[in-house]
């Protein structure tokens, strides 16, 4: 369970994703199981194996031999292709061994957040490799090619890939945050995390806000569930009292102003160059937000727009407690 | 005025002989009943004393003694709760015949075992005596009447103490008369006192600490108590078993095994007897992947499995048997559909509301050929609580390779009864096999039936180029309705085939006992301890008899005429209903016979002939061996 | 509906560039009467199917028994044709374990509010996510013209010649009062953009989609209807952004309602008829758990199983 009472149930949205692709991992490895168990066997083989499968009352009461007939198996032989799911096995046990880990990425000091997460993607993507190598065998398809089980980058997943794979934890140093290249990986329904470290500029995500992704800036992790729970793609940061706190949810409404909620402004404007960017730049990046989440002179409002609560002050840095959280789950404890 | 009670009557002076000079009788079984008011934790002090026999290495099997309402009005005779436990040096596998020692709370509950014919002639009875000078009249008369009733046998009264005593420790004795009476069952048959212990904690686990200490002291005031006024003991050797062993109910068994053969969902609606496998399953079955659905009522819970079933996951529904008839459109429709679905009822007395705890096998014939139409199913029947962990999977197994439905009959006896048996050594292939959604290759329909044997693959949703609709109307191989002579008629075919092809791969049932003889005692489920222990005396009497228990109903193993026929009579024992050929206006003609009877005339065209009581209790090896004795053909030898 | 999925096998790379047409879910030609409203009805759930473009291997229809449960043989998708009024609890099963797959249920009026009613009320209470259908004629039809729950009051039928002697239940309004309504909507076979538009509504909702659909039975109560399909001024439309939005519908209809699909008062109001009719999304509401996610359970391997089913041995051990 989190550590922090307040502060994990935002994340507990993040529970499903993650718990429903560790069972896909585990489902499809069980698939893989059967089929090699399937294809392995021989008539004699077959009938040890129903023995087996009908259980000891049955000893001494059913013929195996003669109930083996039932079975319908995939007869294939193919000692590679036994190989390559082998191998495609290995793969996802590994995976659903990592759970959560899988989902958790660190960007040392000095590091490139858009290496990192390409990194971690293309890990996941092994998972994906491993079922194309299977498909292509069950479909009879497989060409003799080593059935490569490796990484598979983001750019190279179907649109059913990019919407199961689960959500992304980085932490980064708010000095290394340069996010702007992350934009290839919002699709589907994938979600990034940026748990910040540090200092950083202060609206380090405005430049996303497009109309079918979902972005958040907050401090205390306050909207993470609303974040957590959208069907679309996201990117999410927690980042310190210095930046700026908005929400832009695409299904509030039509216009910018309407899906964007702003929180706080930083009352300082940036005085120094941070993550490459000026503070000419870092003041730009503000202005955007604030220009998206301003409804034009004339424009008439849909619904009372609420009035910015005032973010709660914690002293707690978010990024810690978030990895915690994390750990904190990944040692499977609902195994017991 | 108080009645002088008969001098045989009188209770033994609690003498003061410490244990020392206790005589011990070694004994190769032994059967004790704990009885109190419903309430006042006989069951738990039963249910311990059976679990600690168990790890000392002895066979055990318990029952439930069980009043008819939840809180029944205290000291009477329908009140009466608890548990009988019978425990032996070797495997026990039935109940027994009657109870050589009670512990008793009150008086009344007492008279309802003795009532019952559950105490044997010379049982040793301890009886908490605090009724015989309560202040209320009533109560005091109710006691001398019972005296008065129990009289004139060669019982052993003890009188016990039991709430003078626990008021020393604690100020309701009512809520600790049970650990009490486990101290005094711990000593009189020498059970392993941290065992005990142990067994105790296991049970406050979540509970204060101090409500365990103040349980421990009781039960060590009940174990001081006996070792200074009881002047006998009882020893039981225990042999430790070369195996791992479990002591569990038929309804754990069902839930474990349910768990064990993959199953990924138990779809219920609460009724007695069943309903504690889902209990248990619903405690656990989360944590293996699985869920227990408490669905509206039994039609639902049926349909909801079947759904599952057919959306290829493993789904079993568990029910008794006011359930089973509520299902039986559903379970012509997964016959019809060829859908994969395990059923279990545990039987209790019917018809109708009946005897909602009691044990009955009655419900076979309704199993059998309950649903409407032609419709052609496995039954099979556990019948130990070994066999109600393994059938599962086997039942899982048989349902998806025929793809169809096995009802599994256990019954009340089974489910409630706690027996020690091999720890069973689960395997990976006892689950079921995952989900696989590979697309359909060309040209297969849904129902492709093996011409010869009615078998076909089966597709389930999910797999590309599979698209079909089910459909409980009659349908060719495409799974199109037609109506016509041919489509009906291949239908019923083939899915009756597919049975006579399994009966063929079922092997001939084992005799108990000499092959050949003048009478074949033939049962099915909970039963067969009880016959086998009654076939072994009565062989020991120089019968000539042997015993066949089924566990396949239907189909019905192989060859069993050829068997019948080595045999001069044949007759099946069973808890259900049949004439007494002896009462008024019943003639061979218009006999209604037991439901397995039944069964096999119609199958064998052999004269098979029944004994078979309802008596809401498990039937008593004794009583099984006098019928035997007097079902013996004439000129039989002896 | 829902992107779970059970395996990583279970869609390939090349299925999902494939593009659904309306004749990817053609199947057998139907076989209900000429001027049958399920032909409408068919075909609009043939649309809502290309338009939502949901690959057929992975939608389930299941019905019970009548005219109106013949439909999974007429849509190509899997299907299971139940037993009468027992269509619901069969499709609770197919959705609670396998999520991924999307399920439409298809049921008559009898179906539905007279054999079927408990499982009715009781899905209604579990909020699976699908889509549940009940064509309403008002009458038995493949019994040939008995009695059914919603008959007009006086209707003849064969098994009350005089006419029917209860009033009619009110599907709505029954929905409407069952703890954990999720999406209330009706619509009429005589205007398949509406139906279309609504069953598309209903698709999308996450959770239990209940639509009565208004049927017209050509043979049995052709009359019940008549006068709704000639006058449109009986009919009043619930318009609001969160409801059905079907432009083509606006010169035709005059009488028209504002309703908020969040307002339940004023849907339960709206459900009780005052002589108009009323189309649209009575009710909806996303908030309710749903059943499927609120049971679902984490996987595990066979390994894990045994693993932990040793555990749970030893609990028993002796
Ligand atoms: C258990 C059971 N009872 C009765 C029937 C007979 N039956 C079949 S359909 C039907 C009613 C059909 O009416 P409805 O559900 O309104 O559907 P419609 O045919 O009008 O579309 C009845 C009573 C049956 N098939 N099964």
């Amino acid at each position: 369970m989190p550590s922090d009472g307040r502060f994990g149930p935002a994340f507990d949205g993040f529970q499903a994703p993650l718990s429903a692709f560790r069972s896909l991992l585990v489902n499809t490895g069980e698939e893989v199981r059967a089929m090699l168990l399937g294809r392995r066997s021989t008539l004699e083989s077959r009938a040890a194996r129903v023995a087996a499968e009908l259980g000891p009352l049955a000893a001494g009461r059913i013929d195996p031999e003669r109930f083996a007939t039932l079975v319908f198996d995939h007869q294939d032989a193919d000692p590679a292709a036994a190989e390559i799911l082998e191998r495609a096995l290995d793969v996802l046990t590994d995976l659903a061994d990592r759970g959560e880990r899988l989902s958790l990425v660190q960007v040392s000091a000095g590091g490139n957040l858009y290496d990192a997460v390409a990194r971690a993607l293309g890990e996941i993507g092994r998972a994906f490799s491993a079922a194309r190598a299977i498909l292509e065998i069950r479909s009879g398809r497989h060409g003799g090619d080593d059935g490569g089980v490796g990484p598979l980058p983001f750019g190279r997943w179907t649109k059913a890939e990019r919407r199961l794979a689960p959500p992304l934890v980085v932490r980064v140093h708010g000095s290394d945050l340069r996010p702007a290249a992350l934009a290839e990986f919002l699709d589907g329904r994938q979600k990034i995390i940026l748990a910040v470290e540090g200092q950083c500029v202060p609206a380090p995500l405005a430049r996303f806000i497009t109309p079918g992704t979902y972005v958040l800036q907050t401090a205390d992790g306050s909207g993470i569930d609303r974040f957590a729970a959208w069907e679309g793609p996201g990117i999410a940061a927690l980042v310190p009292e210095s930046a700026a706190f908005f929400e832009h949810d695409p299904a509030a409404g039509a216009a910018p102003w309407e899906r964007i909620t702003i929180t706080h402004l930083p009352e300082k404007l940036p005085r120094r160059t941070l993550a490459g960017l000026s503070a000419r730049q870092q003041a730009e990046e503000i202005d955007l937000l604030r220009s998206l989440a301003t409804r034009p002179a004339g424009v008439e409002s849909v619904a009372g727009a609420p009035t910015p609560a005032p973010a709660a002050k914690k002293k707690d840095d978010p990024a810690d407690k978030l990895a915690a959280w994390l750990l904190s789950r990944v040692d499977l404890s609902n195994l017991g | 005025m108080r009645i002088a009670a008969p001098a045989a009557l009188l209770p033994d002076k609690a003498s003061e002989t410490p244990a020392a000079v206790a005589t011990v009788t070694t004994l190769p079984g032994h059967t004790l009943e704990v009885v109190s008011d419903s309430g006042e934790g006989a069951q738990r002090c039963a249910q311990i004393f059976g679990t600690v026999s168990a790890k000392m290495g002895n066979g055990i099997w318990t029952v439930e003694i069980i009043p008819a309402e939840i809180q029944p009005p205290p000291r009477h005779p329908t009140s009466a709760s608890g548990n009988r436990v019978r425990i032996g040096t070797g495997a026990v596998t039935n109940w027994g015949d009657a109870a050589d020692l009670i512990v008793a709370f009150n008086e009344q509950a007492l008279l309802q075992r003795f009532r019952l014919g559950a105490l044997a002639d010379d049982a040793i009875i301890l009886i908490e005596d605090m009724w015989a000078t309560h202040a209320d009249p009533q109560i005091r008369n109710a006691w001398d009447d019972a005296m008065e009733e129990l009289g004139g046998r060669s019982f052993r009264f003890i009188n016990v103490p039991m709430e003078e005593q626990c008021l020393t420790i604690v100020d309701n004795a009512r809520l600790g008369k049970n650990m009490f009476a486990l101290g005094l069952l711990t000593c009189i048959y020498g059970r392993d006192l941290d065992l005990v212990r142990d067994a105790i904690a296991q049970g406050f686990l979540k509970k204060a600490k101090s409500a365990l200490q103040t349980n421990l002291d009781l039960f060590e005031l009940g174990h001081r108590w006996a070792e200074q006024h009881i002047d006998f003991r009882i020893a039981v050797p225990a042999v430790k078993p070369d195996r791992a062993m479990v002591a569990m109910n038929g309804n754990q068994a069902i839930a474990l095994g349910s768990i064990a053969a993959g199953m990924e969902l138990c779809a219920m609606y609460p009724i007695t007897p069943a309903t504690s496998a889902s209990h248990y399953l619903s405690d656990v079955f989360e944590k293996f992947g699985g869920i227990v659905h408490q669905a509206e009522d039994e039609i639902a819970a049926i349909g909801v499995a079947l759904g599952s079933s057919f959306a290829g996951k493993v789904a079993f529904t568990i029910t008794s048997g006011p359930g089973l008839a509520l299902k039986t459109e559903f379970i012509a429709l997964a016959i019809m559909t060829e859908t994969p679905l395990v059923l279990v009822d545990v039987q209790r007395g019917g018809p109708s509301t009946g005897l909602p705890t009691k044990v009955e096998q009655s419900d076979l014939l309704a199993a059998l050929y309950g649903q409407p139409g032609d419709a052609p199913h496995v039954v099979m029947a556990p019948a130990t609580m070994e066999e109600c962990f393994l059938c599962m999977t086997t039942a899982r197994r048989i349902a998806e390779a025929l793809r169809t439905v096995v009802i599994v009959l256990s019954d009340a006896n089974l489910a409630s009864g706690v027996q020690r048996f091999p720890r069973p050594e689960p395997s990976e292939h006892w689950l079921a096999q995952p989900l696989d959604l590979a697309p359909v290759r060309d040209g297969l329909r849904p129902y492709d039936w093996d011409p010869q044997r009615g078998v076909s693959p089966r597709i389930v949703p999910g797999q590309p180029g599979g698209m079909f609709t089910a459909t409980g109307l009659s349908h060719d191989e495409a799974s199109h309705v037609g109506y016509t002579p041919d489509v009906h008629e291949r239908g019923c075919q083939m899915r009756s085939r597919k049975l006579a092809l399994f009966q063929q791969m079922l092997e001939p049932p084992a005799v108990n006992g000499d092959p050949t003889g003048d009478l074949l005692v033939v049962g099915w489920g909970s039963t067969l301890g009880a016959i086998e222990e009654a076939v072994e005396r009565a062989r020991q009497e120089g019968l000539s008899v042997s015993s066949l228990h089924l566990r396949f109903l239907s189909p019905l193993e192989p060859g069993l005429k050829e068997i019948f026929q080595r045999f001069g009579k044949v007759m099946t024992i069973e808890i259900n209903y049949s004439d007494d050929p002896t009462d008024p206006f019943f003639t061979s003609e218009n006999r209604r016979r037991g439901q397995l009877c039944w069964l096999l005339r119609a199958h064998t065209l052999v004269d098979v002939d029944c004994w078979t009581r309802v008596p809401g209790e498990p039937l008593r090896p004794g009583q099984i061996l006098q019928a035997i004795r007097e079902s013996m053909p004439q000129g039989g030898s002896r | 509906m829902s992107d779970l999925c059970c395996s990583l096998l279970s869609s390939t790379p090349d299925s999902e560039e494939r593009e659904w047409t309306i004749s990817d879910y053609e199947a057998a030609l139907a076989r209900w009467c000429p001027g049958c409203g399920d032909h409408a009805i068919l075909a609009a759930v043939q649309r809502m199917l290309e338009a939502e473009q949901l690959p057929p291997e992975q939608t389930v229809f299941v019905s019970g028994i009548g005219c109106a449960s013949r439909f999974p043989h007429y849509v190509r998708a899997y299907g299971f044709h139940g037993i009468h009024g027992r269509a619901l609890p069969i499709a609770t099963g197919v959705k609670l374990r396998r999520p991924d797959l999307n399920v439409f249920v298809v049921m008559g009026d009898g179906d539905c509010c007279s054999i079927g009613a408990a499982h009715w009320i009781h899905s209604i209470r579990y909020n699976l996510d699908m889509v549940a259908l009940m064509l309403d004629n008002g009458v038995y039809g493949l019994t040939k013209n008995q009695t059914s729950p919603t008959s007009p009051r006086g209707l003849p039928s064969n098994t009350q010649p005089r006419g029917a002697i209860l009033p009619p239940l009110n599907p709505i309004s029954a929905t409407l009062g069952v703890a954990n309504a999720s999406f209330v909507a009706q619509t009429a076979d005589w205007l398949p953009a509406h139906v279309f538009a609504t069953l598309r509504e209903a698709f999308r909702h996450h959770g239990f989609a209940f639509v009565r659909v208004l049927q017209r039975c050509p043979k049995y109560t052709e009359n019940i209807f008549s006068t709704l399909v000639h006058d449109p001024g009986l009919v009043e439309l619930m318009v609001h952004p969160d409801g059905v939005v079907v432009p083509e519908l606006d010169r035709m209809f005059k009488n028209k309602v504002q309703h908020d699909p969040a307002d339940l008062d004023a849907a339960r109001r709206l459900a009780v008829s005052d002589g108009n009719v009323r189309l649209g999304v009575f009710y909806r509401n996303e908030t309710h758990p749903v059943y499927e996610e609120t049971r679902a359970v984490p996987a595990r391997s066979a390994g894990e199983k045994l693993a932990l089913l040793n555990t749970e041995l030893d609990r028993y051990a002796v």
